[in-house]
């Protein structure tokens, strides 16, 4: 009998010791108690059939312990032998449509596709699970591995990217002979990506089948969602689908943090859109869900997230009353803008951002801006504004420019996009006039002039930030941001980005979207607990990142919608192409659960002997 | 060897025959039931069928009713000791024998016979019985003893077969004292109690303290004190438990059909001392 690991038949030397042992061990001692020897006969008349066996097995303990480790070492050595079996031949890449609509019906079509699936294994199979982003969930593994992995696949809640699918199992497969079986409802599919991979992997000499599985179903569905702030609290919009030839009226149960809060019905025509809104959102976890019981249950809620951001104290220091910056900071939502004018300062401790705005040469006192250096070193932010004296101000090299003089109009452009510059037109700025600097080491220009003088620019100075901004306080002298629509956005983007607060929709994610956390970390899922450096957001539901909390939607009309369509015969009832060949058979497993069974029954044996 | 010094203390014990005899000799013998005899034990009135021989006319005379006298019966009774000798009674494991207690025991009873002037016999019994006639007198039991001291113990114990042979001698109701060690087979001694049944009848199984309390345990080599045959095995826990359980049934079937038949059962290991082994047998009648 071949051995896959021949080399743990070494094993077989432990037995060496065992009958070592049982051969040197005292000789039984001579007794005679004509009792004993009167009813052991006695017993031995009654019990003839064992008493024989008990002839034959002087000592069962130890050949059972022999037995032990004869067939551990076998089970260890791996032996298999060779049968004739019908199956596929080739190497099989297997790629299973894994998509939310795959979840649909009961047996869900992922079940019957896995099902499937067991069928077109070969000797050498390698499954790919088609998500937004194609996932090898097996590579060249035996039919036992590829039935094992195939138990333990779930399908998850992002859209199929099949075409990116069959192209890595061409590269899987690469120069073998082999064949690729995409399992799939097709419904949602890109059919020209589908198309264009195909013939490439024809070209390569694979063949391609398709194997449909499912039919249409029903379904009500959260296709669209939208949240946004509104006043001190938030609102949220979501777009519900009726898929369904009749009318349809939908209970709806809004809770916040585990707790229902509000109960509703939406009446909706036969494949109509309605919307439904909620307001006045406060920060927690809002769920918003449909009582359709439907054939996708995936899209039948919708997870909210809205963070809980403290107040944030901004203080303004500035020889003007009431500059635009700090109006656009005043009106910023969940901050306190409180402005002084030098020399006379407040202790910065009880504040999260220093904005410097207009001073003179002398407006500061001397070591302010040593106090500012240990402010930002204690992990909190500064703003320096451009003012016509800030090139004469030591600033105990805390800014991240170092400037050297004035210079007149400039057109500026955006040389590194942010959170903090997104969605502002700084090319559309117009700028009388601005002063020359030059980026220190280690400082990042984000908006520069075609004089290549750092307009926007920020530096990490201890576990703080400091912001250079070139555009002033507000002074038209200077350019006309302060007028434009987008500057206040400008604000609270600066402001949300240095006190760690991200944009709501950060918070609010779609499925399919993957969120790089820079080291492996422990998430939070729907699902579970996972350790991982790269999160894809592949379930709906609640996720926790550190103390951030995120919500994950569908939030796709194409995968809500369970219509299958029409594929060609051959490809619903598409069976494996099947050849007999060698298939090598695991013995290891049944030695095992003989091991097993050996040792549960020297354990009994030990027992019914009155000696456990 | 028999230690007779006990025989002393034996002096104030008799023992009383329960069942009815019936013998042309005259013995001194006290008798728990009532017959024919001399001494006037009751009266009970006349009935149809009373021999009128027994009616007493001087309570006519007194009450003008028929009464009749009730006489203890007189009684004439031998003793048959059956003592086995088997080699299994050869097991000591505190000094004295099982065949040496067993011995001192029923030249015990031979003693307290010998002292009502009766007759008795000891017989030893193995694969075969070796039957002694019964006698009286000191000299008689002297000779016994000397006997007993001589005896080769050996074989296996025929039950059974040495009771049928042994009955043929029991001419009249005896009282017959079996002691042994019982360990051959329950059908075998429940046939030999049913051929002695109609006796008055005393078992006494003799037994050492270790064959009820192993202390033994592990891989051991037992040996057949009867045939030599050798076995080995091993004593567990578990086995010392069944072991107990079956030597408990064992004896609980000889007792069971003591009690069916009417005989008294006693049971000795020999580490108790013969005289508490006497005053027990004694007080059971």
């Amino acid at each position: 009998m071949p051995f896959a690991n021949p080399l743990a038949l070494l094993g077989f030397s432990s037995l060496i010791p065992i009958v070592i042992l049982y051969l040197i061990k005292p000789k039984p001692r001579d007794i005679k108690i004509p009792s004993l020897m009167f009813i052991l006969d006695m017993e031995r008349k009654e019990q003839r059939y064992q008493t024989m066996l008990k002839k034959i097995v002087r000592d069962p303990l130890m050949i059972m312990q022999l037995l032990f480790l004869i067939l551990l070492t076998l089970a260890m050595a791996s032996p298999y032998y060779v049968a004739k079996e019908t199956v596929r031949a080739d190497h099989t890449a297997i790629i299973l449509d894994a998509s939310a609509s795959m979840q649909a019906e009961h047996p869900s079509r992922f079940d019957r596709a896995r099902d499937v699936a067991t069928r077109f294994v070969s000797g050498k199979t390698s499954i790919i699970l088609a998500k937004n982003v194609p996932v090898v969930a097996l590579q060249e593994g035996s039919r036992s591995d590829a039935t094992v992995a195939l138990q333990h696949l779930k399908p998850c809640a992002t859209t199929a990217n099949i075409g990116d699918a069959i192209l890595l199992a061409k590269s899987i497969i690469g120069a073998e002979k082999g064949a690729i079986v995409v399992i799939s409802d097709f419904s949602n599919i890109d059919s020209d990506s589908i198309a264009a991979s195909k013939m490439l992997a024809n070209a390569a000499g694979i063949d391609v089948t398709y194997k449909q599985v499912g039919h249409d179903a029903d379904n009500i569905g959260i296709t669209y969602g939208k949240l946004e702030r509104k006043g001190d609290g938030y609102g949220y919009t979501c777009n519900i689908k009726n898929y369904i030839d009749s009318k349809k009226t939908i209970p709806i149960k809004i809770s916040r943090n585990g707790k229902k809060i509000l109960s509703d019905s939406l009446t909706i025509a036969p494949h109509s859109n309605e919307l439904f809104a909620l307001s006045d959102l406060k920060p927690g976890a809002t769920v918003v869900a449909l009582q359709s019981g439907d054939s996708l249950a995936v899209d039948d809620r919708a997870y909210i997230a809205i963070p809980d951001v403290q107040k944030r104290r901004i203080l303004f220091i500035s020889e003007n009353k009431n500059p635009p910056a700090k109006i656009a900071l005043s009106s910023l939502p969940d901050t306190e803008c409180t402005i002084v004018k030098p020399p006379v300062l407040p202790s910065f401790d009880d504040y999260d951002l220093v904005v410097i705005g207009y001073i003179t040469k002398d407006s500061l006192l001397p070591g302010t801006f040593n106090d500012l250096a240990s402010f930002v070193g204690s992990g909190r932010s500064l703003v320096v504004l451009a003012s016509d004296d800030l090139g004469k101000i030591d600033t105990d090299n805390l800014l991240p420019v170092s400037i050297s003089g004035m210079k007149g109009p400039a057109v500026l452009k955006t040389a590194i996009p942010t959170a903090f510059t997104k969605d502002i037109a700084f090319e559309d700025v117009s700028v009388n006039k601005h002063l020359i600097s030059k980026s220190i080491d280690e400082s990042i220009a984000v908006v520069v002039a075609d004089d290549e003088s750092p307009v926007l620019a920020y530096r990490k100075s201890g576990a703080g930030t400091v912001v250079y901004s070139g555009f002033g306080e507000g002074d038209p002298a200077w350019n006309d941001f302060h007028t434009r629509v987008d500057y206040p956005i400008f604000w609270r983007q600066i402001v949300d980005w240095m006190s760690g607060v991200r944009e709501i929709d950060e918070y609010n994610v779609r499925t399919g979207r993957m969120y790089p956390l820079g080291a492996e970390q422990e998430v939070v899922t729907p699902t579970g607990t996972i350790v991982t450096d790269n999160l894809l957001f592949d379930d709906v539901g609640g996720y926790r990142i550190g103390d951030m909390d995120i919500a994950a939607n569908l939030y796709n009309p194409k995968e809500s919608d369970l219509s299958v369509p029409a594929m060609p015969e051959e490809v619903r009832n598409l069976e494996p192409d099947v050849v007999k060949t060698d298939v090598e058979k695991d013995l290891w497993s049944y030695l095992i659960i003989l091991v097993i069974i050996l040792a549960g029954f020297e354990l009994y044996y030990l027992r019914a002997r009155g000696e456990l | 060897m028999i230690d007779t010094d006990f025989f002393n203390q034996l002096n104030r014990f008799s023992l009383m025959v329960r069942k009815r005899v019936s013998s042309v000799y005259a013995g001194s013998r006290r008798s728990v039931l009532q017959g024919k005899g001399i001494e006037i034990v009751g009266y009970r009135e006349y009935m149809p069928g009373d021999d009128i021989r027994t009616i007493d006319w001087r309570v006519y005379g007194r009450t003008d009713k028929l009464y009749i006298r009730k006489f203890e019966e007189e009684k004439n009774v031998t003793t048959h000791i059956l003592l086995d000798s088997s080699k299994s009674m050869d097991f000591s494991s505190n000094g004295i024998t099982k065949f040496d207690y067993a011995a001192m025991l029923a030249c015990g009873f031979g003693y307290l016979v010998t002292r009502e002037n009766e007759k008795f016999a000891i017989s030893t019994f193995g694969e075969n019985i070796d039957i002694n006639p019964p006698k009286r007198g000191r000299g008689f039991l002297l000779h016994t003893i000397d006997k007993l001291n001589q005896i080769q113990l050996d074989g296996k114990t025929r039950f059974d077969h040495c009771t049928m042979q042994y009955e043929k001698m029991i001419r009249s109701k005896s009282i017959v004292i079996v002691i042994s060690d019982f360990l051959t087979d329950l059908d075998s001694i429940r046939a030999g109690l049913y051929r002695l049944s109609a006796n008055d009848l005393i078992i006494i199984s003799v037994f050492d303290p270790a064959e009820y309390n192993l202390t033994i345990g592990g891989d051991v080599k037992l040996y057949d004190m009867e045939t030599g045959e050798v076995r080995k095995t091993y004593i567990s826990p578990k086995l010392k438990e069944e072991y107990r359980t079956l030597l408990d049934n064992h004896f609980g079937g000889i007792r069971e059909t003591c009690m069916h038949i009417g005989a008294d059962f006693l049971s000795f290991g020999t580490d108790v001392p013969i005289f508490d082994a006497f005053f027990e047998a004694v007080k059971a009648r």
